[in-house]
């Protein structure tokens, strides 16, 4: 446990310039709550130490929670402070935080502060931020952090913090050793310090890193729920999960979105490909964009997640960019073209589509829209287009299950909904991508074999006793 | 034995005893920290440091009459309280306060010449460009009959040379300058709180949460 924290606070503290002094402390003690938990967003009010406005407002915007915390900092933190907060604010669920050491003169309060007073309120210091700290590096080491950060309560000082962080690290050490005792020993420790949402999701990891490290589901020690995979849980199982258990990758893609898969953070992991390919028909995105496949990449997976929050599937000559907002596409890069009519009628068979826009001779540009969707068989476009010899095709609107539109526009290799819809993984891959671009044979076959391997999965008997040569074939990343 | 009964009874009884300096110092403590609390209150006053262990060197300053570099705790003086005013034309402007915590006159009358020293050193000090506001802010009125008086340039100049001490403090070895005097005496206010005014006048509630969420609101487009 290190002292930095509460030296550099000091230290801002000392600084005899007012403002200077201010914004010192608030940007050590913002740093230091964002190492923490990585996934908060800190909103500094620009109030210092005041008596009821807080100093930060803390809010997870990719959480469906929708929480905000509201952090005080308190130069001076005695028992008469306390009851003034805990009257005045206490309602609020807030971070009490000490900018000096939490004396003894708090613990035990008096009887003016009693213990039901602290119910999701978190008195606490620079000293026991440090020690959640020390541990952020290790296997679980974010997820105590993290908790605290979000529904931490009681009074929390460097003690109790280290007893915190090692029954955390006890339930852990036992969860992937499949040791119950553990557990249930740690439990009241954690209840103590951890509200109840943050409690479930806790051992809610717990149960999945049980389970996913071989443990049978029914011996965990509590109740827990599958249903709320987070990012931390989803991060543990890209990396650490079991590869070849296909009905645990479909059990797990039930609650794995689009959003919280980017949320990842991770650029590959072990278990990427195999979580993508048994859950194409659940993951959505709005918007596909086409680049040129790049020689320089490891061919080690089909499938990574991009920094700026998109999914990348890699081909021999493609990369297919999946995105869920149109800023994280990137400039497009493939040279294509307007199609000629004959090129455009090959790649479109089959498929039915509701519009055609093209150029005529005299470069002015046409858009056909029907009512009823058309395919190619339908001679009233493809005279259309056949009529005007110079024609050129820049795009077409397809249809997709469910009454939904998927406009792909050639010039530029991209395609999104006419409207806010999202489409699986499957709906791009086995209607946008055949049409924007010429596949070949090898990247043809890419397409059919990843959709072919999820009917398997899809249709496959509840407890995953596949074929083995699925097996073989996702892990066939040559 | 009967020595030590007349020992016990030579003693007053522990409820007639003056108090102790932990106890005058833990009163003032309280003290300082309503007076904040209230001055919060009011969304244009907002204290930013105060005593006691609040890094006080930012509102402490050294008497006119200590020698250069001196480092002997009595050259020194601080301010229990400091911070900025919020809101208006004077937006951010820097406030010192004094606060007496106390169920008398108690004594108030020297301390607060002594107080008028302090704000006229400080002045002296910052070349009168650190504070725009001195408060005195107490629980009980005092200097009744001089009340009316207590604000003005004659009352400060007055209480700068009234001992010995206070000289020290605001002049050393100068004389008072009145331009100083003049510009320091409109900074000077009194305030004065009571127990049932801070409890029954404080925001609660809905208003509180409000208030709250409309300040964050302002002061973020500020």
């Amino acid at each position: 446990m290190t002292p930095g924290l509460l030296t550099s606070i000091q230290n801002a503290l000392d600084d005899p310039l007012w403002d200077a002094s201010v914004s010192g402390v608030k940007n050590v003690v913002s740093n230091a709550i964002r190492a923490l938990d990585s996934t908060v967003e800190i909103e500094d009010t620009k109030y210092f130490s005041h008596s009821f406005v807080p100093d930060f407002v803390l809010s997870w915007p990719k959480s469906s929670a929708g929480r905000t915390r509201d952090v005080f900092l308190r130069v001076v933190l005695d028992a008469t402070t306390v009851r003034y907060d805990l009257d005045t604010v206490g309602g609020t669920h807030p971070i009490l935080l000490g900018l000096e050491a939490l004396t003894d003169e708090l613990e035990p309060a008096g009887p003016e502060v009693a213990e039901s007073k602290f119910h999701d309120v978190l008195l606490t210091d620079p000293l026991a931020l440090a020690c959640l700290g020390d541990g952020v590096l290790s296997e679980f080491g974010t997820v105590i952090p993290s908790a605290v950060i979000r529904s931490g309560e009681g009074r929390l000082g460097e003690d109790s913090s280290a007893r915190l962080v090692q029954s955390a690290d006890r339930v852990f050490t036992a969860a992937k050793e499949h040791v119950p005792q553990p557990i249930v020993d740690s439990q009241p420790t954690i209840e103590e310090f951890i509200g109840e949402r943050e409690v479930g999701r806790l051992f809610n990891l717990a149960r999945i890193v049980w389970e996913a490290t071989g443990g049978d589901p029914m011996a965990f020690p509590l109740a827990t729920s599958l249903d709320d995979l987070d990012v931390e849980a989803l991060r543990y199982l890209l990396d650490s999960g079991p590869t070849a258990r296909l009905d645990f990758w479909r059990s797990v893609g039930k609650s794995v979105t689009a959003d919280l898969l980017l949320g990842v953070g991770l650029d590959r992991a072990a278990n990427l490909d195999v979580l993508v390919a048994t859950n194409l028909d659940r993951l959505a995105f709005r918007h596909l964009a086409m680049l040129p496949g790049r020689l320089d990449l490891d061919r080690g997976t089909r499938w990574r997640i991009d920094p700026d929050n998109s999914l990348i599937l890699q081909g021999a000559g493609f990369e297919a960019v999946l995105a869920t907002h149109k800023e994280s596409l990137p400039a497009p890069r493939l040279k294509l073209e307007r199609l000629a009519p004959d090129e455009f009628v090959r790649r479109v068979d089959g498929k039915r589509f509701s519009s055609v826009t093209f150029v005529d001779q005299a470069a002015n540009t046409v858009t056909t829209e029907n009512a009823a969707a058309l395919h190619v068989g339908d001679g009233g476009v493809m005279q259309l287009l056949s009529a005007e010899s110079g024609a050129r095709v820049l795009g077409v609107g397809l249809d997709v299950a469910g009454g939904k539109r998927l406009e792909c526009r050639f010039e530029d290799g991209t395609a999104s909904g006419k409207t806010a819809s999202t489409f699986s993984v499957q709906e791009f891959l086995t209607v946008a991508i055949p049409v924007l671009v010429k596949l070949s044979e090898s990247d043809d076959q890419l397409i059919e074999q990843i959709t072919a391997d999820f009917a398997t999965v899809a249709t496959g008997p509840p407890g995953g006793e596949y074929q083995p040569q699925l097996l073989l074939q996702l892990n066939d990343f040559g | 034995m009967a020595s030590t009964i007349a020992r016990v009874t030579n003693h007053a009884r522990v409820a007639d005893r003056p108090p102790t300096g932990e106890e005058i110092q833990d009163k003032g403590t309280d003290g300082v920290q309503r007076a904040k609390h209230w001055l919060d209150a009011t969304c244009r006053a907002e204290v930013l440091w105060y005593q006691p262990r609040n890094h006080v060197k930012k509102l402490q300053f050294m008497k006119m009459g200590a020698p250069a570099a001196s480092v002997a705790r009595d050259d020194y003086f601080s301010f229990d309280l400091g911070g900025l005013l919020a809101g208006g034309d004077d937006h951010g402007q820097h406030f010192a306060g004094e606060v007496k915590n106390y169920s008398t006159e108690g004594g108030q009358g020297p301390q607060y010449r002594q107080f008028l020293a302090n704000a006229y050193c400080t002045e002296m000090r910052t070349a009168a460009t650190h504070f725009d506001h001195y408060m005195w802010i107490t629980w009980y009125p005092f200097l009744i009959e001089q009340w009316a008086e207590l604000l003005t340039p004659n009352y400060v100049a007055t209480a700068l040379t009234a001992t010995e001490k206070f000289r020290y403090t605001a002049l050393g070895s100068a004389d008072v300058d009145p331009a100083v005097v003049a510009d320091l005496a409109p900074k000077l206010m009194v305030v004065v709180l009571g127990d049932r005014q801070e409890k029954v006048l404080r925001l609660q509630g809905d208003e509180l949460t409000g208030v709250q969420q409309a300040l964050v609101a302002i002061r973020k487009k500020r």
